[in-house]
């Protein structure tokens, strides 16, 4: 039986998760907020199926008005299909994504400034801190990113290091690596682009990865998951 | 070893981990799979895990849960499958 969260939870100074908790799906989507001075900044806005009872957990940390900053690891649906719906809500923001995936996001019919993370130095700054992001091409997205924030040292990764769940958790337990291979070899295009794109993280302080789908993988497991994800044979492998 | 051995262990740990321990004892013990052995929970005797058995799990998890449930495991499935020259059930082809 999947874990049911009425309400937001504090991950780390200024950060939130937000996801959605009334129905069961395998395909279950992670948000989070950070909280920033007088802003916010959304990570990974979400699915319009799920906008109104994420707004609401938003509602509980921030006075949504403040998010003036949308941060899209990727382009699909389960992530920024929400879009349009929010910039009704609160009027049109910024979004942060990589060139190749603000391309395709403005097909939602977005009306913010597109505002690519390649060509503005891979870094967002906010009042307490920077945000960097980290470029993990092809993986599953060719413009696919990962966000780092130094002070909490929270890593959110987007599909990377997510899994499928129905018996779905909010932090990994026993049984998440085989989730994470579930989810991962399904998407992840070669095993040779995984491993070239973990080594962007090599020696990353990490205390919890952040994923979009599955639970959050605390401190203790980082290593494993990590491990895990650059033994996994995916990809090109399935027809070998 | 029976050769379907490995192909049984991997959709244990991938249903376990889709749908809970306890979901999964419940469905692979319907089929006959599973032993409660003092507590522990583990795969019949080697010589029960068939291929016709492995035809009628997969059957009845496409059953229970459609077609998501096959892709949590199928890609290894079909890996060791190959490997072993092992005839798989149509729902996995």
């Amino acid at each position: 039986m999947a874990e049911k969260y009425e309400a937001p939870v504090e991950l780390g100074d200024g950060v939130h998760w937000v996801g959605y908790t009334e129905t069961d799906s395998v395909f279950r989507t992670n948000a989070y907020i950070i909280t920033s001075g007088d802003e916010a900044a959304l990570i990974d806005a979400g699915s319009a199926v799920y906008f109104d009872s994420m707004s609401k957990q938003i509602e509980q940390i921030v006075d949504v008005t403040k998010i003036n900053y949308f941060i899209q690891h990727h382009q699909d649906p389960d992530l920024c299909a929400s879009l349009p719906l929010w910039e009704k809500k609160i009027g049109p923001r910024k979004i942060y994504a990589q060139t190749k995936a603000n391309i395709l996001i403005w097909h939602y019919g977005v009306t913010s400034e597109l505002v690519n993370v390649d060509d503005i130095g891979w870094e967002l700054k906010l009042a307490d801190r920077t945000l960097k992001f980290i470029f993990m091409p092809y993986m599953h997205s060719p413009g696919e990113i990962m966000t780092y924030d130094p002070k909490t040292k929270i890593l959110f990764s987007g599909d990377i290091f997510g899994g499928l769940s129905m018996d779905w958790n909010l932090y990994a337990n026993e049984y998440y690596m085989d989730a994470m291979e579930s989810f991962m070899e399904n998407y992840m295009p070669s095993s040779e682009i995984v491993n070239e794109n973990l080594k962007r993280i090599d020696g990353l302080e990490i205390s919890m990865i952040c994923p979009q789908h599955g639970s959050i993988i605390l401190k203790n497991d980082v290593d494993k998951a990590v491990k895990t994800l650059k033994e996994l044979e995916c990809g090109s492998y399935l027809y070998e | 070893m029976n050769r379907y051995t490995d192909i049984f262990k991997i959709i244990y740990k991938r249903i376990r981990a889709l749908l809970g321990r306890d979901a999964v004892i419940e469905i692979f013990s319907e089929l006959d799979l599973v032993i409660n052995d003092s507590g522990k929970i583990k795969l019949v005797s080697a010589e029960h895990l068939t291929f016709e058995k492995l035809d009628q799990l997969v059957r009845e998890l496409h059953r229970k849960m459609g077609p998501l449930a096959l892709l949590a495991f199928k890609i290894p499935v079909k890996r060791k499958a190959r490997r072993k020259k092992l005839k798989l059930p149509d729902l996995l082809l």
